[in-house]
């Protein structure tokens, strides 16, 4: 049914959304590459994808999340949690790379996991209940860790892992942890999306869950895996800030989730669920990335970072409804 | 004898308890509220039943209440508002350049009251276009309410930045920022500003046509535009008076703080939603009392001050009040 409508939308030659954000991204390279001899490097696009690489994270499980016709807005505070928890045991008692994951993703996953069974058995809008348990996981924190900041951490963590490749004219390209994360996830949770059966199925549940109910889809496991889902994100996004940045603060992500849900925004996934796109979440980060990257560049002045950035979201959540207004029009919807 | 005694007793409490679900709304915050009281009673009674508690809570509480009721409007008609602070910190900062414009300097008493007045209905004018800004871009191009107002927030904060290179703006008239901060007969002034829009704002929603079109609204929009109801006026009168109260709400943080920045009171914006919710809003719109509301912001202030008082970290007050709305959900009507 989705598939026949989208090649009937080609038929009549109107573009898709994400043909659009592809041609504007493009654009967007061209300009930037243009105007700056620095942009087109591959250093600097390896600096881009590292810098990128907590909010792509975040942002595949936050378009799972939406597309499974939930919001979550607690994903910030978990991932602080699981991280300063995971440093904690760390500096306290020693562990290696395999254990700080263990224990970032034990508790994200079960956090989240504690989002979905209260969105279900409390039958309230998830941006409700999760506006609720981002004030209790923060509150919580901050209380234990005395808002403390963590930077002692063993050699092997600040060593960090990766490998350089050096390309035959001469440029050399540093994949540190974060490059890796962010390249495992967005193939694993690719592959997840578009060509298994629980992709489908959450699609199914984000579109209709009467519907995805009556065909006999449960949704509290739709519901435990978007957010176990998350939950793996935000523990893998965890364990690449906290290497990333070398301190673990309880305050650092405060106003992420945002930031997270305008790239995925941007990306063409819609807050009703059931539409949302990898490819489309891809661009949606890569706007983001590529702004804060070309501002930089192109010396413009950092107060003016937030304000082009409001008015990116204004402009395509307007084109876009403008878009589909003219396309219900010839579709005669 | 004793049996038919022992099982009468239990019938008839369990029939007050009815009648008291049934004709009190949101009972269960009333319930939480003398629960928190009785506990205040118990562990702090002489600090926090004292006249300057008292009065502090009332000064905390007008910020975050006018903000509740900016954000709960637009939850009442099916939509939510997340640019709130956001505008609250905008008209702030056209207000301190108003006042900072050197007018009033040399005025006496008389026009420098009315040259205040004036600034404060600039400052709600522009929280209001704001609000028609939001409304025209929810109800005409069918954005969805939270992306209109993310986009809207981003750039209005982008704009503050802007403006004030991330430093706070500062040096407001001092006899301004005493009158609002001041007292009249031991009565906080925010918190008569507060009560007097809580009054107004909870007549519209009872009294008044625009009221029960807003609850109608948040109902069912397609069977209220089919009922002969224009929602696309209704929606952005709606988002029009969530960004006047914003800039009533920026007013009273302006003269608080003595001073406007872009990232004050950042913490308010999903704290008021939730203040709003626990209220006894419904999120999914058509629900929602204006006295049920102040019940809720009472009782988030007196867990705060409370927790203040036993020298509690305030992290463990936000923490407490989000288990306070989780518990408030499973009661809340649906």
């Amino acid at each position: 049914m989705l598939f026949m409508f989208e090649n009937f939308r080609k038929r009549r030659g109107a573009p898709t959304g994400d043909q659009i954000r592809l041609a504007g991204l493009l654009v967007m390279v061209m300009g930037l590459s243009l105007f700056s001899r620095h942009f087109l490097t591959v250093r600097n696009l390896f600096d881009i994808l590292s810098s990128a690489a907590v909010l792509g994270i975040l942002a595949t499980g936050l378009l799972i999340v939406l597309i499974a016709g939930e919001i979550d807005i607690s994903f910030a505070a978990i991932t602080t949690v699981a991280q300063y928890v995971a440093a904690l045991i760390t500096i306290d008692f020693g562990g290696n790379w395999l254990t700080m994951f263990a224990v970032a993703l034990l508790i994200a996953v079960g956090l989240e996991m504690l989002n979905a069974l209260l969105v279900h058995y409390l039958r309230a809008m998830s941006i409700i209940v999760t506006i609720a348990t981002m004030n209790v996981f923060y509150g919580l924190l901050n209380f234990f860790s005395n808002g403390q900041w963590l930077y002692d951490f063993p050699d092997w963590f600040s060593d960090g892992i990766g490998f350089g490749l050096r390309f035959p004219g001469g440029a050399f390209a540093q994949f540190n942890l974060a490059i890796i994360g962010l390249i495992v996830f967005w193939v694993l949770g690719g592959i997840m999306l578009t060509k298994l059966v629980i992709g489908r199925r959450l699609y199914a549940v984000g579109g209709s869950k009467e519907s995805a109910h009556h065909v006999g889809f449960s949704i509290l496991g739709t519901r435990l895996f978007a957010f176990g889902a998350m939950g793996v994100a935000s523990g893998v996004a965890a364990i690449v800030h906290a290497q990333l940045v070398q301190t673990v603060a309880p305050n650092a992500l405060v106003g992420m989730e945002l930031e997270v849900l305008t790239a995925v925004v941007l990306g063409g996934a819609s807050l009703v669920g059931g539409v949302g796109t990898f490819r489309g979440m891809i661009c949606g980060v890569a706007f983001i990335a590529l702004i804060r990257n070309g501002l930089t560049l192109l010396k413009i002045d950092s107060y003016y970072h937030t304000l082009l950035l409001g008015m990116l979201i204004l402009g395509s959540v307007t084109g876009s409804s403008l878009g589909d207004v003219a396309r219900r029009r010839t579709l005669r919807l | 004898v004793n049996t038919s005694q022992m099982v009468n007793k239990p019938k008839s409490l369990r029939r007050g308890a009815q009648l008291v679900v049934r004709w009190v709304p949101d009972w269960h915050l009333y319930v939480l509220l003398v629960g928190v009281l009785a506990w205040t009673a118990v562990s702090a009674p002489g600090l926090f039943w004292s006249l300057s508690n008292l009065s502090s809570i009332g000064f905390q509480m007008p910020e975050l209440g006018l903000l509740t009721l900016a954000v709960a409007l637009t939850l009442i008609s099916g939509g939510i508002n997340l640019a709130t602070v956001a505008t609250a910190n905008f008209a702030g900062f056209l207000m301190a350049f108003l006042l900072k414009a050197g007018f009033v300097r040399d005025f006496g008493d008389v026009t420098a009251c009315a040259y205040y007045l004036l600034v404060l209905f600039c400052g709600m004018g522009t929280g209001a276009l704001v609000g028609l800004l939001n409304g025209v871009i929810i109800a005409f191009l069918g954005v969805s309410p939270i992306l209109a107002t993310l986009g809207t927030m981003t750039l209005l904060t982008g704009i503050g930045l802007l403006y004030a290179r991330g430093v706070a703006v500062s040096g407001l008239p001092s006899g301004l920022v005493e009158a609002i901060t001041g007292s009249i007969l031991w009565v906080p002034v925010p918190l008569i500003l507060f009560l007097a829009t809580a009054l107004v704002i909870g007549f519209v929603l009872t009294r008044t046509r625009l009221g029960l079109t807003l609850y109608m609204l948040g109902s069912n929009q397609r069977a209220t535009s089919y009922s002969g109801i224009d929602t696309k006026r209704v929606l952005i009168i709606v988002y029009v008076i969530s960004g006047a109260l914003s800039g009533l709400a920026g007013f009273v943080m302006m003269c608080r703080f003595n001073s406007v920045n872009s990232n004050y009171g950042s913490s308010y914006l999903l704290v008021s939603v939730l203040a709003a919710v626990l209220g006894g809003v419904d999120p999914f719109g058509g629900r929602g009392r204006v006295t049920s509301i102040c019940v809720a912001l009472i009782l988030l202030q007196c867990i705060s001050s409370l927790m203040n008082l036993m020298s509690w970290s305030s992290h463990l007050t936000l923490a407490t009040w989000g288990i306070l709305l989780l518990i408030g959900l499973r009661f809340a009507r649906r």
